[in-house]
C-alpha cells in the first residue's frame, strides 16, 4: 500500500469516480481522501488460502478498514461501501456498515463519529404512518440496490440488506401470525381461526397503505424481472416468501377475504398466483414456481397455525390438525388438484407437478387412493404395467403448417404414476393389490426407473417384510 | 477415465500457493476456501511427507503446515468470539470495544478454522474455548436457527439457514463431547430440532427455512446438524429418528436427486444460436429434459445428482445428497457405480480438480466435494470421509487429542 504522501503524489481530479481498471490506485492519489490513514491489511509469508488480490482492491479494503474503525458516517464513506461491493459483495460487515451509514445520514447525524446508543430508531411511528423523507431515502436505496442485485444473482447479503430495508416500514396490522422468529409473541392469541389475525400493530392509515401497495407492487415487478434471468433463483424465492410473509394481506390470497369463505372463485385472478400461473406456463418443470405456489395458497395457513398454537410445523400436516379444526379451503383443494393434473398430463414425468398433488393430499388430509384412476390414465388401455411401445404421430404446427412426425409412447408413461400406484394398490390389502403393488415395484426397478433400482428393490423387500407381519 | 490422483495433488499444490484473482468476491470466506484446500490435501494424503514419486512436488512442508495454523489464530478475533473469514476486517491496533463489531467472529468461518485446525493436527490450545463456547449460544434465535454474525448490539445477523444451524452444531461437537456424562448443551438443541424439522417439505427435503424450496445443500445440513447433536444415533433420538422415518420421504427425495440430464438444453440452444460452430465433446450421450426418454437401460449409464427438482447435475451434489445418505445409513441404494463414472468421466478436469457441471473450469469448492463424495464411495487413494464433518475420519480421530480433553477435569 503506497503511503498518503501526498507531496509527491499528483492528485486525480474531484470529480474522478473509481476506475474500472483493477490496477490503478484511486483513494491514495483523490483529494478527498487525503485526510484518512489506510489501515494495511497484514497477511504473514504462508497465509493460507492467499489470494492474487488486485492492487484496486487491497487499496479499498484498506480505506474501507479505517474509515470502519471510526465509523465514519458520509457520502465518501457510503461511496467506498458501494465501490467494495462492486468488488467483494459477499463481505458480511460491509453491508451492514451501509445500513449504519445510510441511517446516519438519513437522520442527520453527519458526524464523523455517530454515537452508538442511537440505534434502534423506528421508521414508522406508532400511528403507522411513513416518514416521508425515510419513505424517499428507502426508495432510492432500493432502486440502487436492484442494479447491485442484477449484476450479482448469486449472492445473498443482497437480500438480507433488502429485508432490512423493507423492515424499516410499518407492518401491517395482520403480520404478527406470521413471525416465525419470535413463537412467544403468538402463542399468547388464543384464536386458532385463520380468518381472524392477531392485530397488534396500529391500523395504517389510508396514505400509509397506499404507499405500502405502492411498494409491493415494485417488488413484484423488480422480481419478476429478476426471476427473468435466473427463474430457480434460490435466493430470489426466499426473498419473495418473506415478502409475502411480511405484507399477507397483500401478497396472499386467502388473506384478501374477511369471510371464512372460500376463495376458490376467485384466487387465479390474484396478482401473486397469477404471476406463479405465468411462471408455471412459461416452464412447467420450475419446482421454485411450484413450491412458491404451495406456500402462497396453503403452506401459510400451516405456518400461522403452527405459530399460534405452538405447534412444529412438521406435525400440524402429519397429525392433520388444520383438517381437524375444519380450516382446509376444500373447494380451493379441488380446483388445485383439478389444476395439477392438467399439468401432469402436459408432462407425465415431471416430479415438481407430482410432488405438489402430493403436498395437496397431505394439506387437505384426501388419501392417495383417491388419485387411483387418474394415475391408471398413464399406464395406458391395457393397464399393462411393462408395455413400452411406441406409435408414429403426424401432425402440423400450428404456427408453420409444417408437416411433423412424433413418436408417442403407447403404454406406461410415467414412473411417477407407477410409483403412486404401489402405494394405492398396497393399501387396498387384497391379494391382488399385494401382487400388482409388488409388480409395479420390480417394473420401476427393472425398467421405469433404472437408475433408482436399488430403491425400488429396497422398497419391495420392506412391503414382503409388512405384509409378514400383518399376517402373522 | 481413472482417479488421477497426481492432478488432483497438483491442483491444490497450485491452489495452496496462491488463488487467482477471481476469488476476491469469495475473500470474506477465505477461511472456508482454505479449509477446501487443507481438507483436500489431507484426502488425498498429501499434507505429510509422502513417499510417493508421483505426487512429491505437491507435498507441503512442515513450515507450510506451521504458517497456516498460525493464519488461521491470527483470524481468531482478540475477545474470543470467533474466527474471522478473512484477515480483511483486521482493524488491528486501531480496534477498540466501540469498532468491534465491524470485525466480528463469523459462525461458519469459525466451524471452518476449527476443522482445519484439526486436519492439520493442531491441538487447539490457542482456540479460546470458553469465550467461545458463551458466544455461541448468543447467535441463537427464539425460533431455534442460527445467524452468522453478531452486529449492532448484539443482534442476530445473516439468513435463517439451515448452513448455519449446521456449523453451530459443528463447533458444539468440536467443543463438547456429546457422548460424556457431563455433557451440557452449549445452546437450546431442543429449540433447534423444532427448527430443523420444522424446515422438511412435503416431498421429504429440507429447505432453507419452514415451507421453503427443498434443496439437497441444505438438506445436508439438516440430517448433519441432527447427527452431530446425537438426535439419530444415541440418546435423545427417538422423536427426530421418529419424524425422519415416518415415510421415509427425505431418503426417497434424496435418491430422486440422481439423475441423466447433465446439462440444460435450453441454455445449450442460446449459446448455439450465439455460436454456431461451437461443438462440446462432453456433452455427446447426454440427455436434456425434454429429450429424455421415460427411462434408460444402458448399464453404462452415467448418473448424476442435482440440489433440486428439475435442475440439472452438479458436482457438489454428489456429496451432499450421498453425505445424507451415508449419514441416514442408506448410501447402499444409490447407484454409485453410476455417479462414480459421472465424476471420473464427465466433471474430472485435465489439469486436476473436479469442475461443477459439464460447462466449468474447476473450482475449490466443487474440486473438494468431488473428491469427498468419491471418498464416501470407496474410492481407492483417497482417506475415507467422516461424512458428518466432512474431513477426514483421521482428521476427526485427532478430536481425542485436544488439549482440554487431555487435561484431566479437575474443575
Amino acid at each position: 500500500m503506497p503511503p498518503t504522501s501526498t507531496s509527491t503524489t499528483t492528485l486525480l481530479p474531484p470529480e474522478a469516480k473509481p476506475p474500472k481498471s483493477k490496477s490503478q490506485p484511486y483513494y491514495s492519489v483523490h483529494p478527498s481522501w487525503q485526510d484518512v490513514v489506510p489501515i494495511a491489511q497484514v497477511d504473514q509469508a504462508g497465509a493460507l488460502a492467499a489470494i492474487a488480490y488486485s492492487p484496486r482492491y487491497s487499496e479499498a479494503m484498506s480505506y474501507l478498514r479505517s474509515v470502519m474503525a471510526d465509523t465514519e458516517v458520509s457520502e465518501r464513506a457510503l461511496a467506498l461501501t458501494e465501490d467494495l461491493i462492486s468488488m467483494n459483495p459477499a463481505h458480511y460487515t460491509v453491508w451492514i456498515y451501509r445500513m449504519r451509514v445510510l441511517r446516519g445520514m438519513w437522520t442527520g447525524a453527519k458526524a464523523a463519529k455517530v454515537d452508538e446508543a442511537d440505534e434502534k430508531q423506528e421508521a414508522g411511528d406508532e400511528a403507522g404512518e411513513i416518514d416521508e423523507a425515510l419513505w424517499q431515502n428507502i426508495q432510492r436505496e432500493l432502486k440502487w440496490l436492484d442494479e447491485v442485485s442484477f449484476r450479482n444473482l448469486k449472492n445473498y447479503q443482497i437480500w438480507h440488506h433488502r429485508h432490512a430495508l423493507v423492515d424499516l416500514l410499518p407492518s401491517t396490522p395482520d403480520t404478527t401470525a406470521f413471525t416465525a422468529s419470535t413463537p412467544s409473541q403468538s402463542t399468547e392469541t388464543t384464536t386458532s381461526d385463520r380468518h381472524k389475525k392477531a392485530s397488534t400493530a396500529a391500523p395504517l392509515t389510508e396514505a400509509t397503505k397506499t404507499r405500502l401497495l405502492k411498494l409491493v407492487a415494485s417488488e413484484q415487478t423488480f422480481l419478476a424481472q429478476i426471476l427473468s434471468l435466473d427463474t430457480k433463483n434460490y435466493h430470489v424465492w426466499s426473498y419473495r416468501q418473506w415478502l409475502c410473509m411480511r405484507f399477507p394481506s397483500f401478497l396472499l390470497p386467502s388473506y384478501t377475504s374477511e369471510t371464512p369463505s372460500s376463495v376458490a372463485g376467485t384466487y387465479r385472478s390474484h396478482p401473486e398466483v397469477a404471476a406463479i400461473d405465468a411462471m408455471i406456463l412459461d416452464d412447467l418443470r420450475n419446482n421454485s414456481a411450484w413450491s412458491h405456489r404451495y406456500f402462497i395458497l396453503f403452506g401459510h395457513h400451516e405456518l400461522t397455525y403452527s405459530n399460534i398454537h405452538g405447534v412444529i410445523l412438521k406435525n400440524v400436516n402429519e397429525e392433520r390438525l388444520l383438517h381437524k379444526a375444519g380450516l382446509v379451503d376444500m373447494p380451493l383443494i379441488e380446483a388445485e388438484i383439478e389444476y395439477t393434473k392438467q399439468e401432469i398430463r402436459k408432462a407425465p414425468m415431471n416430479g415438481s407437478s407430482w410432488n405438489y398433488l402430493r403436498g395437496l393430499l397431505s394439506h387437505s388430509a384426501l388419501d392417495i387412493s383417491t388419485t387411483r384412476d387418474f394415475c391408471e390414465e398413464f399406464l395406458g388401455p391395457e393397464k399393462d404395467l411393462w408395455m413400452d411401445q411406441y406409435v408414429d404421430v403426424e401432425s402440423e404446427d400450428s404456427e408453420t403448417g409444417e408437416k411433423q412426425t412424433e413418436r408417442q409412447q403407447i403404454g406406461v408413461r410415467s414412473s411417477h404414476a407407477v410409483e403412486w400406484l404401489s402405494e394405492i394398490y398396497a393399501a387396498e390389502g387384497t391379494e391382488e393389490g399385494r401382487r400388482r403393488a409388488k409388480e409395479c415395484l420390480r417394473s420401476l426397478g427393472e425398467k421405469w426407473d433404472i437408475i433408482r433400482m436399488g430403491y425400488w428393490d429396497f422398497l419391495g423387500e420392506k412391503m414382503e417384510e409388512e405384509w409378514k407381519q400383518k399376517d402373522a | 477415465m481413472s482417479f488421477k490422483k497426481d492432478k488432483h495433488a497438483r491442483y491444490w499444490r497450485m491452489c495452496a500457493n496462491i488463488l487467482p484473482d477471481a476469488y476476491t468476491s469469495s475473500d470474506a470466506s477465505r477461511m472456508f476456501l482454505g479449509f477446501f484446500i487443507v481438507a483436500a490435501m489431507d484426502l488425498l494424503d498429501v499434507l505429510d511427507t509422502n513417499e510417493d514419486a508421483e505426487v512429491k512436488k505437491s507435498v507441503i512442508t512442515a513450515s507450510d503446515r506451521e504458517g497456516w495454523i498460525d493464519w488461521i489464530y491470527d483470524c481468531q478475533v482478540p475477545d474470543g468470539e470467533g474466527f474471522r473469514g478473512f484477515t480483511g476486517t483486521d482493524l488491528r491496533d486501531r480496534r477498540t470495544n466501540g469498532n468491534r463489531r465491524w470485525d466480528p467472529g463469523n459462525l461458519p468461518n469459525t466451524f471452518f478454522a476449527l476443522s482445519s485446525l484439526l486436519i492439520l493436527g493442531d491441538d487447539l490450545a490457542r482456540v479460546q474455548r470458553d469465550k467461545c463456547l458463551q458466544w455461541l449460544p448468543r447467535l441463537q434465535r427464539p425460533d431455534g436457527s442460527f445467524g452468522e454474525i453478531l452486529g449492532l448490539d448484539g443482534q442476530v445477523e445473516g439468513g435463517r439457514d439451515l448452513r448455519y444451524c449446521c456449523c453451530a452444531a459443528g463447533i458444539a461437537y468440536i467443543f463438547l463431547d456429546p457422548l460424556a456424562e457431563s455433557y451440557e448443551p452449549a445452546f437450546d438443541e431442543e429449540r433447534l430440532v423444532d427448527y430443523i424439522l420444522s424446515c422438511q417439505n412435503y416431498n421429504g427435503g429440507y429447505g432453507e427455512s419452514p415451507l421453503r424450496e427443498p434443496h439437497s445443500g441444505l438438506n445436508y445440513c439438516a440430517i448433519a446438524t441432527l447427527e452431530l447433536i446425537s438426535r439419530l444415533k444415541g440418546p435423545g433420538s427417538d422423536r427426530a429418528r421418529q419424524a425422519l422415518n415416518n415415510s421415509d420421504r427425505c431418503i426417497r427425495w434424496l435418491l430422486d436427486r440422481q439423475t441423466t440430464v447433465l446439462y440444460d438444453e435450453a441454455q445449450a440452444q442460446d449459446d448455439e444460436a450465439e455460436d454456431e460452430q461451437e461443438g462440446s465433446f462432453a456433452k455427446e450421450g447426454v440427455a436434456s429434459f425434454a429429450k429424455a426418454p421415460m427411462y434408460y437401460s444402458p448399464p453404462e449409464q452415467i448418473v448424476g445428482f442435482n440440489g433440486r427438482d428439475n435442475k440439472i447435475a452438479d458436482t457438489c451434489y454428489c456429496f451432499w445428497n450421498s453425505g445424507a445418505l451415508a449419514i441416514l445409513d442408506s448410501l447402499h441404494m444409490a447407484n454409485l457405480p453410476a455417479v462414480r463414472m459421472y465424476l471420473l468421466n464427465k466433471v474430472q478436469h485435465l489439469i486436476g480438480g473436479f469442475a461443477k457441471d459439464l460447462e466449468s473450469p474447476p473450482d475449490v469448492m466443487h474440486s473438494y466435494l468431488g473428491l469427498a463424495a468419491l471418498s464416501l464411495f470407496g474410492e481407492a487413494n483417497i482417506k475415507p470421509i467422516d461424512p458428518a464433518l466432512c474431513i477426514s475420519k483421521s482428521a476427526a480421530a485427532n478430536l481425542q487429542h485436544v488439549a482440554w480433553r487431555q487435561r484431566p477435569s479437575a474443575s
